[in-house]
């Protein structure tokens, strides 16, 4: 369409109007955008949490301890605590994972391992890190019940491993990025624990993980997006993190969990642990996962309406915007539009052109918004784990498009109509 | 076959009591190559008459035939075609894009035709050339003199390189000096075959063309034909 090349012309002409236009649609796609987003994410936790781990929604149960703290008190009370569950007849397993980073050092190929770091962690916020990898310890009855991922080299973790009285050897399994780096058999030492307790332990690669295999985040093992093992290293609590010094308990304490041997036995273990909890002056709550789940979507659900409300009155308040300004536009541009038709332009032309020039304007504004949004999302990854980003696939920019074109259209409909009544003989008649 | 066939045209404004009869059953043949000034009082229906010529409106009764079409009947993309392929118009106050260069005044009606940006830009070059605007090309029309400005209308009227030209008024916002040059203009475009038709009210105007045509009260008082005076 030759027009189009006059529609761009007239566009760079009234340049002020059309940046405020373009503004104003701008965030109101990063607003739609946002709620979108906020709607297709609600069931991706749940989703990720199954196809990740072996959980139960019934029978997995978070163990929290609101009132706990770093106290030598209450470190031995939880112990206690522990202690307890491990022995109740209902419970079939019960342990906790902690992520962390570990620096291995005085390895053979340790050049090797830096330079593999310096290519995975490239325009990362580990850039800077390149000695180091992130770690997951694991209780046995977490990884033997919980876990999915497998060994494509060696072996995997076995009970006697995360039995050991000493940490003489710690067995560990890597990632599938460090094939190369680690063979079988190679020892490394690093640092382990915190604070005043740390200490160097020698680690022994037994394994090296499959491919893509995944496992919950550390920070959060619902909502945050789970964690890639490809450059993790997994390896089992040794006895140290598993004993009593409260700094330990902490540790273990951020992702407790007990399996039940049956969903039904929740109400006697909860009364029993509540009940235990009571003598040791402590007060542990259990949640199961689908509890956690319908928690969290509630929440999610409520931001989700918020954003949907702000999302509909940007949209509304645009589209007035669009309209009046389009309808203005052909009024302020009567005479230059009879001016066109006079030298041939049909109203068929001069429509086109106006959909030309919406389509332009709402299009990059579209563009713009989620290239946005996606900017503050992306700012809000501070550990990689920000599962909303995985909501940027083709079917929202589908939908996304989809509501420009409604957009276009309905702001389209009157401009049009006022197009097709407009008079030719009065446009260009005594004007200057 | 005439060029342009007017049979008992009726053009009425309004509804009802506020109706305005402005054309009442002119009849007019004009040939190609004819070159014509429509002359009469304000009011009498000269402008109304030179829009139904030229497409940009219909008659209330009548029938008009274009090269032997009877456009009466034609729809708005049908009279946009004419329009292009045609028609130019010339007007009193030039009808120009206001923010627009020359360049992409001057192009308006090539934008329609099946020509690439190469070809249209060598047609507006030729005819700035050919009218001495050439270094106005990339200037604003609104930052233009009248004179200018009614040249950079004729030239847009030149590159469509259609057989009729109308022009409503041209030289009412000119002075004499220019009002002069644009009658040699139009003349020089009839001696290449161009039909023109001009609305005047001035004689000295009307001397140039070869035949006169007089309306009063929406009817045709006198035609008259003749050599250039
Ligand atoms: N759009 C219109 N609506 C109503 N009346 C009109 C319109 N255009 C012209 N007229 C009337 O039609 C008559 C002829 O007008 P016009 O053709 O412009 O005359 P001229 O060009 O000879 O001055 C006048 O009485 C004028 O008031
Ligand atoms: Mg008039």
């Amino acid at each position: 369409m030759r027009y189009a090349t006059i529609t761009f012309s007239s566009i760079r002409k009234r340049k002020r109007s059309m940046l405020l236009m373009t503004l104003q649609l701008v965030v109101s796609f990063w607003m739609i955008n946002h709620a979108l987003i906020t709607l297709d994410t609600l069931n991706y936790q749940e989703k990720q949490l199954f196809s990740v781990s072996n959980m139960d929604e019934y029978k997995t149960v978070k163990l929290t301890m609101p009132d706990g703290d770093d106290s030598q008190w209450f470190a031995e009370r939880f112990q206690q605590l522990e202690t307890y569950i491990k022995r109740l007849p209902e419970v079939e397993g019960y342990g906790s994972f902690n992520t962390t980073s570990i620096a291995p050092e005085d390895f053979a190929r340790k050049q090797a391992y830096e330079q593999r770091n310096r290519q995975l962690y490239a325009g990362t916020r580990r850039e800077e890190e390149t000695e180091s990898s992130s770690i997951i310890y694991f209780d046995y009855d977490i990884y033997r019940l919980f876990t999915k991922f497998r060994v494509s080299k060696g072996r995997t973790l076995e009970k006697a491993d995360f039995q050991k009285e000493n940490n003489d050897v710690i067995p560990v399994l890597v990632g599938y990025d460090y094939r190369d780096v680690f063979r079988i058999g190679d020892r490394f030492k690093a640092e382990a624990g915190a604070g005043e307790s740390t200490m160097k332990v020698t680690y022994e690669v037994v394994g090296i993980l499959e491919k893509g295999s995944r496992w919950l985040s550390g920070n959060d093992y619902l909502i945050n997006r789970a964690d890639n093992l490809d450059h993790f290293f997994v390896a089992p609590f040794f006895p140290e993190q598993r004993e009593g010094r409260p700094i330990s308990v902490a540790v273990r304490l951020h992702n407790t969990f007990l399996q039940l041997r049956s969903e039904k036995q929740l109400q006697a273990v909860s009364a029993a642990l509540r009940k235990k909890g009571n003598e040791l002056g402590i007060s542990p709550v259990l949640r199961t996962v689908r509890q956690d789940v319908d928690a969290y979507q509630a929440n999610t659900g409520k931001s989700y309406d918020y954003a949907l409300a702000i999302g509909i009155f940007f949209l509304v308040v645009t589209l007035i915007g669009v309209i009046s300004v389009t309808i203005s536009a052909i009024r302020a541009r009567k005479y230059e539009l009879g001016v066109m038709m006079v030298t041939g332009a049909s109203k068929r032309d001069i429509s086109v052109m106006v959909i030309v020039e919406l389509f332009f304007l709402v299009g990059i504004s579209a563009i713009i918004g989620v290239i946005v949004n996606y900017w503050t999302e992306v700012n809000h990854d501070f550990f990689g784990d920000n599962i909303r980003l995985e909501a940027f696939t083709w079917s929202l920019y589908g939908k996304v498009a989809i509501i420009a074109i409604a957009i276009i259209l309905l702001s389209a409909l009157i401009p049009l109509w006022n197009i097709k009544n407009l008079e030719l003989r009065e446009l260009v008649e005594g004007r200057e | 076959m005439a060029l342009i066939e007017l049979e008992n045209i009726y053009k009425t404004y309004g509804e009802d009591e506020y109706t305005t009869v402005a054309l009442k059953g002119v009849d007019l043949t004009v040939d190609n190559g004819e070159f014509i000034s429509i002359m009469g009082p304000s009011g009498s229906g000269k402008s109304t008459l030179l829009n139904i010529i030229g497409c940009m409106d219909v008659p209330t009764k009548g029938v008009y035939r274009l090269d032997g079409v009877n456009v009466t009947t034609l729809r708005d993309k049908e009279l946009s075609r004419i329009r292009n392929q045609k028609i130019s118009f010339v007007f009193q106050h030039f009808a120009l894009m206001h923010h627009f260069t020359v360049f992409e005044n001057v192009a308006l009606p090539l934008w329609k035709r099946e020509l690439s940006k190469k070809e249209i830009k060598e047609k507006v070059d030729h005819y700035l050339e050919k009218l001495g605007i050439a270094h106005l090309k990339k200037k604003n029309v609104s930052k233009l003199s009248g004179g200018q400005k009614q040249r950079v209308a004729i030239a847009r009227a030149m590159v469509a390189e259609t057989d009729i030209v109308l022009a409503d008024e041209p030289t009412g916002a000119l002075d004499q000096e220019n009002g002069a040059r644009l009658m040699e203009l139009f003349c020089q475009m009839n001696e290449e075959g161009k039909c023109i038709i001009v609305i005047t009210h001035d004689e000295k105007v009307a001397s140039y063309t070869k035949r006169i045509v007089r309306i009063v009260d929406g009817q045709i008082h006198s035609d008259t034909k003749g050599e250039r005076q």
